[in-house]
């Protein structure tokens, strides 16, 4: 037969300022930890939710990224009409030339900067993109030095505001609108038309080339088209098989977070191991009553291991509610992969939650165990005997 | 009074231990963050007297400058040296075989780069051969590179694959970067005529401003105006672009640091809570207040700096065996626990004793002895 619960609550409710101190810097824990995968959660999902799945990027073989490749005015040529791409009202086809440099900004309130993507797109560009939507002003009119900014950017860098001027390449540009694009990599990037910034940067080449399919079979077959023609020297790859591969720029977060997390859980579950060791060495008495009245060890140690748990799970609880503010927050970094700012929320998800609530559940059964192993043999008549 | 001390500490034997390994974790963990702050912070101990600048585009490092820049910049008083460095960015043989390289001055590169040293005919040989190319010796380690092995690099953005001959190993410096003949790649790629950075080096460290100022001033409303920074601004701006790191590291440090009282404090609090009593007899005895919170605080003292050896000792001892200034990298180059920074862990470790006794032991000197006494815990 088990202990009631309530034997566990009116314990704990007993000693309350140690079992708060307990669950406290069990909760500090968990929130160190919810934070830092939130982190590294953010900055993945912006990556894998950019790219619309019927998109294709193409750019030179062998390049990493959009800022090392380079296609020709003449290869555009021959992508626009290859068998397979969709075609807007007029009958065009869906393709936008992009052109993509990074230029340095400083942040807001500091001196020091970070490299910030300025895209030039094809006048099929906007529409490519799901999740643009233009929140102040209007859109750039070509040849005008006129830029978008996404509202990211505006918010952490400096002269990006509606109405600004940014000084690169030969002369200012100004800032027309400010753009959302969700929780995508498009939100770290600085949009105007192709033409124009290629022209301003003495730059014949785009950088990739934006592919819209009719649909999936045809997306494949685009795929091997730019592979199999040799004079291209092209690649085509989806964009979203493009994106993730960015992703991994989170492992050494998550890496990090994961560490840390582990030496504070040590840290942590010594400290319920100690609050537990003494719970046990006072209620020996008890201990042995119980067991005189007929709880088996297997109830004993149960009952113990039980508490435990709730000290971590309600410490657990907390931290996991510490960690939730953070949601939402937007912070940068640079993405190693494109050498440009990647501007990102915190992300706590509900399995995030869940994983933080195992990992103080863990932490209490490892600091209750021993402590319990104990309480469940002690010697019966010894144990009553104990003052 | 210390032998009452030790024994106390030795009456619960389990509950020290437990104790003081939570407190060694969390302080090994607290060093290794304040590690990483100061080196973000500070990437270069005594950068003030490193004799070398950076001379990059105003508009971002990524943009190249003309290498026309070099003769001007080597004209100005002061300026040693001057070597241009151009990253890259090829691979060897596998895309997973990513490392840095980048194509140089090979005359005057060894002259600017003086940590690293390589045997006077090595060099004799890379500066003569086209093709040749200098390998650090941790990354001729990395591939099993020897002298005169041939080595073509991959996949860089210029579109040209090098063929190159190795003909040098040097040591110390960034001895994780391959070199080559900037001229090599300037042929290869239609005579662009341009290069990434320059790296300058001065007569004297105190020279920095003055010559910096110079040189931006020189270019200044051309079309590729620089900006010139010594080495650590340089690094600096690096780190800049990781975001706000040292924010975060801060506010896991403080986490930490308070987990660490949270633990001491418990720990204090039922060991001292046990001995009401025996506090309360010890003042009648004739003890005063003073003695016993004297007592209880000698207690934690030597629990938590006993941890804080162990943690930032350990910390100290595995961070040199391993070189952790080695796996940082460029950046990170200067990284180690330097001694500001475990004097901070140590007072660290020292305040959280302190605080964490301080009200328990407050609580059993004063009161009333006779309540005490009939205290049953």
């Amino acid at each position: 037969m088990a202990i009631p619960l309530k034997y566990n609550l009116r314990n704990l409710a007993v000693r309350r300022t140690t079992t708060a101190m307990t669950a406290f810097s069990i909760t500090l824990t968990v929130t160190v930890f919810v934070v830092l995968m939130a982190l590294a959660q953010g900055l993945q999902s912006s990556l894998t939710a950019t790219g619309n799945p019927l998109n294709l990027m193409v750019m030179r073989d062998g390049s990493q990224s959009e800022t090392q490749s380079s296609v020709q005015r003449d290869t555009l040529q021959t992508l626009r009409y290859l068998e397979g791409i969709a075609k807007n009202e007029k009958g065009e086809p869906r393709v936008s030339p992009e052109l993509v440099v990074l230029i340095n900004l400083p942040r807001r309130g500091q001196t020091q900067g970070s490299n910030v993507t300025i895209r030039g797109l094809g006048p099929e560009g906007f529409t490519l993109r799901n999740n643009f939507k233009l929140v102040e002003g209007r859109e750039f009119k070509s040849g005008l030095r006129e830029v978008i900014v996404s509202k990211r950017i505006a918010e952490r860098f400096q002269n990006c505001a509606l109405g600004d001027k940014l000084k690169f390449a030969k002369g200012y540009w100004t800032v027309v609108g400010v753009f959302d694009a969700g929780n995508t990599a498009y939100a770290s990037e600085i949009w105007t038309d192709a033409e124009g910034l290629g022209q301003d940067f003495d730059r014949d080449a785009y950088s990739s080339v934006i592919l819209r399919a009719t649909d999936t079979a045809a997306l494949n077959r685009l795929e091997q088209q730019v592979a199999d023609d040799r004079r291209l020297h092209q690649k085509a790859q989806t964009e979203i098989e493009y994106y993730e591969r960015q992703t991994r720029s989170a492992g050494p977060i998550k890496f990090l977070g994961i560490f840390i997390a582990a030496l504070m859980a040590v840290g942590a579950s010594f400290a319920a191991m100690n609050t537990m060791y003494a719970a046990v060495a006072r209620r020996t008495k008890e201990i042995g009553a119980l067991r005189v009245v007929g709880f088996s060890r297997r109830s004993i140690l149960l009952s113990f291991i039980i508490e435990s748990v709730i000290i971590a799970a309600v410490g657990g609880f907390l931290g996991c509610m510490l960690a939730l503010p953070i949601n939402g927050v937007s912070t940068g970094t640079t993405n190693f992969a494109t050498f440009s700012e990647l501007a990102f929320s915190f992300r706590v998800t509900p399995e995030l939650l869940l994983q933080g609530m195992i990992f103080s559940v863990i932490m209490g059964f490892f600091g209750g165990l021993f402590p319990a192993w104990r309480a469940a043999h002690e010697n019966i008549v010894t144990a009553l005997r104990s003052t | 009074m210390w032998r009452l001390v030790l024994k106390n500490l030795l009456r619960n034997k389990r509950r020290s231990f437990l104790t003081a390994t939570s407190v060694a974790v969390s302080l090994f963990l607290l060093s290794t963050l304040a590690m990483v702050y100061t080196a973000l912070g500070a990437p270069l101990r005594n950068a003030d007297n490193i004799p070398i600048m950076m001379v990059r585009r105003a508009a971002g490092i990524i943009f190249p400058m003309p290498v026309s820049h070099g003769p001007k910049i080597r004209a100005i008083p002061g300026v040693v040296a001057c070597a241009s460095l151009s990253w890259f960015g090829g691979y060897w043989k596998d895309p997973a075989n990513q490392f840095a390289n980048f194509a140089v001055d090979e005359q005057q590169i060894f002259d600017v780069q003086m940590a690293s040293t390589i045997p006077p005919d090595q060099k004799e040989a890379f500066i003569r051969d086209r093709t040749g190319a200098v390998a650090g010796r941790r990354l001729a380690e990395r591939f099993g590179w020897k002298v005169g092995d041939r080595i073509t690099l991959l996949g860089s953005p210029y579109g040209f694959n090098p063929e190159l001959t190795l003909r040098g190993i040097f040591r110390g410096g960034p001895d994780d970067q391959l070199w080559f003949h900037w001229e090599y790649m300037n042929e290869s790629i239609g005579r662009m005529n341009v290069v990434g950075l320059y790296w300058v080096r001065l007569a004297k460290p105190e020279m920095a401003s003055r010559v910096g100022q110079a040189i931006d001033q020189m270019f200044r409303n051309t079309d590729n105006e620089t900006k010139t920074e010594s080495l650590s601004a340089f690094l600096l701006s690096f780190i800049a672009m990781l975001g706000n790191v040292r924010l975060i590291i801060l506010m896991i440090g403080s986490a930490v640091t308070f987990a660490i009282l949270l633990v001491v404090t418990n720990t204090m609090a039922m060991s001292i809570r046990e001995r009401f009593a025996e506090a309360a007899v010890m003042r009648s005895l004739g003890y005063r207040p003073a003695h016993i919170v004297g007592l209880f605080m000698a207690e934690s003292i030597l629990l938590t700096m006993l941890g804080a050896l162990i943690g930032i000792g350990g910390a100290k001892v595995v961070f040199d065996a391993i070189r952790i200034s080695t796996v940082g990298q460029f950046v990170f180059a200067d990284m180690r626990l330097r001694p500001e920074t475990l004097v901070l862990c140590f007072s660290i470790a020292l305040g959280i004793s302190l605080l964490a006794v301080s009200l328990p032991a407050y609580r059993a000197a004063k009161g009333n002895i006779a309540m005490a006494l009939r205290f049953v815990g």
